[in-house]
């Protein structure tokens, strides 16, 4: 398990990108350095139930979650979680989780 | 020399293909249906555009090889959902630049449901390394998340949604090749099975077999007992948003405007709407990015205008109820509408239908969909 959401950061305007880019949309520069996000908010939740085509299938609880550095990506949670929850972000066998943030 | 549409072929669509049937039989049968409704010969043919997930290995040149076709115009188009619009737009430009003379679009598909799965579980890298392994079983759940967005900023709720589904397949009722054509009641609608929520099994589009094909030519070559289809204007948005968005807006909303004028004509000019329909939320994104849809009032069009048929929305029936054969989804609305426009469209018939708009949208990168566009069509004299 690796804390964060891996980011890549452009070296020229400091944009960071989810999923990885080749050219920076916001100021063409083709040069970046790898970064992580640590943390986010949750703001909206699904349960995936049923999928085409897939007998074995067993729910999956999935997030809309906008990093603390402003990319909104797509996480696995293991329970549901509720809109608004700060959530900490990590990597769990080259997948994006997302678990509930212990209160400060 | 200005291009038109003059014929459509529809292989016809199912969820089970009996064992003779492939992707490349439904391409075929909709290439051969549309030769036939436009009193063209193969040989008449010099161009031939064409989207499919599954024809693979074969290129659009094996394709042209097995259909016979000697060319010189040729398009692989791979925009999915937006493929329709994107190879109508290039296909009127080859006709007016003196590229080709008559040139064949067709998109279909063929997959057992394995095959889907499989497909949606590689569409691109970023599905494939990053949404994938976290079983989200294809795009259902990333528009689960925009519904429940759409739902939050418009004020609607899960029945407006409904009106979609439900009016889509008394309009499929008149389509001998919709795969649907029972009527649904809004309270099969509601009670339906969940998928991922707050879609529920008549949210979402069904996979079936197919292909669908127009051709596109000069008006001088359209059957005489026909009229040809003019295409007022076409504009397309692709990666609009670099996926950065909440995906309420489509790309629509940076070239309505534009269409519109080129167009000449307003919104509320037009006789129907062939609205790509992959999820209810999408039909209602579109319409609205149009401008099709007064004072962002989503939930009262879906209720009144769609719901109580003010307005003719998908009148095939729609991907919801004719199916979605993979890439051929992306034509459907536009055989559709040359269909209405050509006044052959049988039962479902929108009286005196002269103008109307096709909209088609897909390639979900990651959480939404990046290419969209949209064509207004007229019945041409």
């Amino acid at each position: 398990m690796t804390p964060g959401v891996p980011v890549s950061r452009c070296t020229s305007c400091g944009e960071g990108y989810f999923p990885t880019r080749l050219i920076c949309p916001h100021c063409g520069s083709d040069a970046f350095r790898p970064d992580r996000v640590l943390d986010g908010k949750v703001e909206q939740t699904t349960v995936v139930r049923h999928a085409a085509g897939r007998s074995d299938w067993r729910p999956h609880h999935l997030a809309t979650v906008r990093t603390s550095n402003g990319q909104i990506i797509i996480a696995g949670l293991d329970a549901p979680l509720p809109n608004d929850t700060r959530v900490n972000l990590f990597e769990r066998d080259g997948s994006l989780f997302a678990r509930e943030a212990a209160a400060k | 020399v200005s291009a038109v549409i003059i014929g459509s072929g529809e292989s016809g669509y199912t969820r089970h293909p009996a064992p003779e049937q492939s992707t490349h039989t439904f391409l075929r049968d909709a290439v051969i249906l549309a030769l036939k409704d436009a009193q063209l010969k193969l040989s008449d043919i010099d161009g031939l555009a064409i989207c499919s997930f599954s024809m693979e290995p074969d290129k659009s040149i094996d394709m042209a090889w097995r259909f016979g076709m000697s060319l010189r115009w040729l398009l692989h188009d791979t925009n999915g959902g937006a493929s329709g619009i994107n190879m109508l737009g290039h296909a009127i430009r080859g006709v007016e630049a003196g590229a080709a003379s008559a040139i064949m679009v067709v998109a279909g598909d063929a997959m057992g449901l394995e095959y889907f799965a499989k497909m949606q579980a590689n569409y691109n890298r970023a599905v494939r390394d990053h949404l994938a392994p976290l079983g989200h079983g294809g795009p259902n759940s990333m528009f689960a998340m925009l519904t429940q967005r759409q739902m939050a900023a418009f004020g609607l709720e899960r029945k407006d949604y409904g009106h979609i589904p439900v009016s889509q397949r008394a309009w499929a009722a008149g389509n001998p090749n919709a795969v649907y054509r029972n009527p649904l009641l809004m309270e099969e609608y509601l009670a339906a099975e969940p998928v991922a929520d707050p879609l529920s099994r008549y949210d979402c589009v069904p996979p079936v077999s197919g292909a669908s094909a127009i051709i596109v030519s000069t008006a001088d070559r359209c059957p005489r007992h026909r009229r040809p289809v003019r295409v007022r204007a076409l504009k397309q948005s692709l990666n609009y948003d670099h996926q950065a968005g909440d995906g309420l807006r489509t790309g629509l909303t940076k070239v309505a405007s534009e269409l519109w004028t080129t167009a000449g004509v307003q919104p509320e000019d037009v006789d129907l709407a062939a609205i790509y329909d992959d999820y209810p939320a999408m039909v209602l994104a579109q319409l609205n990015d149009l401008k099709l849809i007064p004072d962002d009032d989503l939930a009262r069009f879906a209720r009144v205008d769609i719901g109580e048929r003010k307005f003719p929305v998908n009148t095939s029936g729609g991907l919801l109820s004719a199916g979605q054969a993979g890439a051929g989804g992306g034509m459907n609305g536009t055989v559709e509408a040359v269909r209405q426009l050509q006044h052959c469209a049988g039962d479902r018939q929108v009286p005196n239908a002269r103008l109307a708009v096709v909209s088609g949208y897909g390639m979900v990168m990651y959480r939404y969909g990046a290419c969209v566009g949209a064509a207004v069509l007229e019945r041409g004299e």
